[in-house]
């Protein structure tokens, strides 16, 4: 399985992007070259020195610095927020999808009522009743993306259920438990896996949005949307702040969806 | 039939499904893919089980392997109901009845490995160690035929063949004493289906097992089976023994099955050419299910189901004319 | 005397992974107006691979290596797709196995008739009248009604009869019949059966049919060619070929088919299995292997199709009696 992963074009390149993300993460819990708040408005909107690598902002805080300690917030929001959708879809569509009946009817209610808001006004609507921070964001997104995995969940489920094997099983005694955890789950797990690793890009861009709005993670925290909304301001005169963090969204957005890609091909190939 | 006890039985057994109504949710139709199916197989005996799509067959069997429960009726396990059955018997009964299915190919989980697919009936019910476990899952694979490096293979690497051989190590890992074989060889080429009929032989004469083996294939039944039972829309037409059936069908059915099966010897039965098709569960004719394809049928036929009727030692039919039809 | 259909030499390649193998190796035959011919063979023998270079339908990575088709006279092999296209439906026609995939599931069945002759010329009147016509020829009751019905409402059997309609409308000179019965219940497949017989009969259509099933061959074919692992290892007329078997692939065959005569001891069965497209041995026949009477010469060449009083068979040791 690793091999065909390493000789997949786009799962490698997504591989490679994302790695370099991971290297920023790693060394922000260990080193920064600058307090990431500290202003020093003799420097400000400097462009990349040997004592600045990315230049400083409009206070005159070292960019390589936010981006660093913001890259913490965003990997957060990304696996906390796909976590939680991965974590309870899951869970809600093997319970839908195995169990049927009303236990299925009431779960694609209530997801149908989820996924009939648009997730960012979700979002908005629970960050609202409890408040901004970065816990709050990622839990908000994390329940917005709830309904697909658990669609996904539920299909595969549904499926899986019918096959000759877990027939097969299930007469020589397999509890529910059982049948549901280790013959249906690695059975149908690479397309929630896709799903997640999508979802990742779409969680950080979600958190990015929320954040130009004001309702993600709160200045003076370094976020890489809210250091895009406040770059926009200057993006004729010093248009090199907004082009850091826009670049390294992009970045991991690209990284994932081909990650994602490179997973699907992969996995694909395999049961096929 | 001897006077031995029958190792199981079933009495009037039926298998209901619910049919959303399209038009009107509320309206529930169902289908009977078996209805009051009643027969009764002896220890140590073959019991082929044939019949076209949609006669419940396939439905019988995983009701005996336990894979649903029948929606009315009965199932006698060595004379006692399952009903009356204590948790601690039906566990006991569930290790003695295994199943082996059809698809070879979507019968054995693709992401698992061979030993582990095996190994899993033990894990299950026993609380052997790996190394006790270990050893019987290699006993078995010697005993099916199979090289016990496979242990460690995928299900995608090994053979049609190899794969339902895999299939009857796993069902026979708790000493199960009754099998039931749903199609265990119509999706392997012919040279390959001597080698595990001769693999089921062979087993059930060393392990001393029962086996229900249920076909499309009338050849194969008729070479493996010691009695056979034929079944149209759910019910069984025509039971007995396989000489019986095949050499006096009297239920017209049975007659017409019997002529339509392409033989490579020469064959001096009669051709039947049936008209129509089968008919839909969803829409069952009344009365007898045959008579809208039967030549023979009466006006009586359209009105009520017949019964059962004794043609010879242990030979039944499900037909009103079942003592005139003799041999033509 | 032309025959209909004349297969010579016919050689076919298949690439996996940069390497190309021999799917059909030096496959002849000839087939003539109004006769029944039936190809048999298990998994991997090349039957398929056979009827689709016929008609011209190979798939991607396969190609004809050397040999001829010769249709009426003229090479198929040499023919281009454009041309190819104006025979198939037309003058070859081809009916497989699945019935359920060869209907468009949204279109109503008699459309997809009338299609089947619009694609080479006519109005569609004519085109309506023709389609009605074949469905009475291949017992459809009330094909009236029935033209406007989808797939999904007819029965497999006759979801079949559709197909051969469609593959019959325009009288075609042959028609490939690629285990044709082989997902359809035995009653229905005596049915079909028979109204391929009865069709060969009424519209002189010459009939390749392809099956695994010697019973089923038996029942319509009046001349079979069994084939085994790309080659062809023996031809003659099916009673024949039954009664005394020259190859001792086709012996071994029917000694582990399941009869009544065998009820009681354990059935023969042919050691090994067929080999895998890419760990088949050149040069060596390509039975050997797993045949009861090997002998080192088999080893040391591959026999050809030799032919003694009508009939052809691939073993340096054929003839002789019975096992």
């Amino acid at each position: 399985m690793l091999k065909k992963c390493v000789q997949n074009k786009n799962f490698m390149i997504g591989a490679v992007l994302l790695g370099i993300l991971v290297l920023i993460l790693a060394v922000s819990f260990f080193y920064l070259p600058y307090d990431p708040n500290g202003m020093n408005t003799q420097q400000k909107f400097q462009l990349p020195t040997p004592a600045h690598p990315l230049g400083t902002d409009n206070f005159g805080r070292d960019i390589l610095s936010r981006v660093m300690k913001g890259s913490q917030s965003v990997f957060l929001v990304g696996f906390s927020s796909v976590g939680i959708g991965f974590l309870f879809g899951l869970l809600f569509g093997a319970a839908a999808g195995y169990l049927g009946g009303a236990v299925d009817e009431v779960l694609m209610r209530i997801t149908d009522a989820l996924m009939a808001f648009p997730g960012v006004i979700l979002a908005l609507v629970i960050i609202t009743v409890s408040g901004s921070s970065t816990l709050h964001t990622a839990a908000a997104l994390g329940v917005t993306a709830i309904p697909r995995f658990c669609r996904i969940a539920r299909a595969g489920f549904l499926q899986i259920k019918e096959m000759d094997y877990v027939k097969a099983a299930r007469s020589r005694g397999a509890s529910p438990l059982r049948l549901m955890a280790l013959h249906i789950l690695p059975n149908m797990v690479s397309p929630l896996l896709v799903t997640a690793s999508v979802g990742f890009a779409g969680a950080v861009l979600s958190e990015a949005g929320l954040s130009y709005l004001g309702l993600g993670i709160q200045p003076p925290e370094p976020s890489w949307g809210m250091m895009l909304f406040e770059a926009q301001a200057y993006l004729l005169s010093s248009p090199w702040y907004a082009f850091i963090p826009g670049c390294l969204i992009t970045m991991m957005v690209l990284g994932f969806n081909l990650l994602g890609d490179g997973l699907r091909d992969v996995t694909d190939a395999r049961t096929a | 039939m001897s006077e031995r006890q029958p190792l199981i039985e079933l009495v009037n057994v039926s298998k209901e499904y619910r049919i959303r109504n399209r038009s009107n949710p509320f309206l529930k139709r169902s289908i009977r893919a078996v209805d009051g199916l009643s027969l009764a197989i002896c220890p140590g005996e073959v019991f082929g089980l044939v019949g076209e799509s949609g006669c419940g067959k396939s439905t019988t069997g995983q009701m005996l392997a336990g894979i649903f429960p029948p929606s009315s009726g009965e199932i006698r396990y060595r004379g006692k109901s399952v009903k009356q059955m204590t948790a601690e018997e039906k566990r006991a009964m569930r290790r003695e009845i295994q199943i082996v299915l059809q698809d070879p190919y979507a019968s054995l989980n693709p992401k698992r490995r061979i030993g582990w697919i095996v190994e899993e009936p033990l894990v299950i019910h026993t609380k052997l160690d790996r190394r006790e476990r270990r050893k019987r899952v290699e006993e078995m694979m010697e005993t099916v035929g199979l090289d016990a490096g496979y242990l460690s293979a995928f299900p995608h690497e090994l053979s049609g063949g190899q794969r339902q051989r895999v299939n009857i190590a796993a069902a026979l890992m708790l000493d199960s004493k009754f099998l039931v074989a749903d199609e265990p060889v119509s999706a392997l080429d012919v040279s390959i289906q001597s080698q595990i009929l001769n693999l089921l032989k062979s087993l059930k004469e060393t392990r001393n097992l029962t086996y229900l083996f249920i076909s499309h294939d009338l050849n194969v039944v008729q070479y493996m089976s010691d009695r056979i039972g034929v079944m149209y829309l759910g019910r069984l037409v025509e039971c007995g023994g396989v000489e019986d059936v095949y050499g006096d069908p009297r239920h017209p059915y049975t007659r017409a099955l019997l002529s339509a099966v392409p033989s490579v010897a020469e064959s001096a039965r009669k051709r039947i050419l049936l008209s129509g098709e089968v008919p839909s569960l969803l829409d069952p004719p009344s009365g007898c299910a045959f008579h809208t394809r039967c030549s023979r049928a009466a006006p009586v036929c359209a009105q009520a189901a017949p019964e059962m009727k004794q043609i010879g030692d242990g030979h039944w039919a499900r037909c009103r004319f079942a003592e005139e039809t003799g041999k033509e | 005397m032309e025959h209909l259909l004349d297969v010579e030499g016919l050689t076919v390649e298949i690439r996996i992974r940069g390497h190309a193998y021999r799917a059909l190796d030096s496959v002849g035959f000839r087939l003539d107006r109004g006769e029944i011919v039936g190809l048999v063979g298990e998994s991997g023998c090349g039957k398929s691979l056979t009827a689709l270079s016929v008609i011209g339908l190979l798939p991607e990575a396969a190609r004809v290596g050397a040999g001829e088709i010769r249709f009426r006279g003229a090479d198929l092999v040499e023919w281009t797709e454009a041309r190819m296209c104006g025979l198939r439906g037309k003058d070859i026609s081809i009916v497989f196995q699945e019935p359920m995939t060869a209907l468009n599931p949204l279109m109503p069945v008699g459309r997809q008739i009338a299609e089947a002759f619009l694609q080479h010329g006519g109005s569609k009147s004519e085109a309506r009248a023709a389609a009605l016509r074949v469905m009475k020829q291949v017992g459809l009751s009330r094909p009236d009604s029935l033209y406007w019905e989808f797939p999904h409402q007819l029965s497999g059997g006759m979801k079949q009869r559709v197909v051969i309609a469609m593959a019959l409308i325009n009288r075609p000179a042959l028609l490939i019949a690629d285990e044709p019965t082989t997902a359809l219940d035995v009653t229905i497949q005596y049915q079909i059966l028979e109204l391929i017989k009865q069709l060969n009969r009424s519209l002189s259509t010459a009939v390749l049919l392809i099956s695994h099933d010697l019973g089923v061959v038996r029942e319509v074919c009046s001349r079979v060619i069994v084939m085994y692992a790309g080659f062809i290892v023996e031809e003659g007329g099916v009673g024949e070929v039954l009664r005394r078997p020259l190859h001792p692939y086709t012996r071994q065959l029917l000694e582990s088919i399941p009869t009544p005569q065998k009820r009681g001891r354990p059935l023969y069965t042919i050691p090994g299995v067929v080999a895998a497209l890419d760990q088949r041995p050149a040069g060596v026949c390509p039975f050997c292997d797993r045949c009861a009477r090997a002998r080192p010469r088999c080893r040391e060449a591959v026999p050809r199709l030799t032919e003694q009083n009508g009939r052809k068979v691939r073993c340096f040791f054929a003839g002789g009696g019975a096992e």
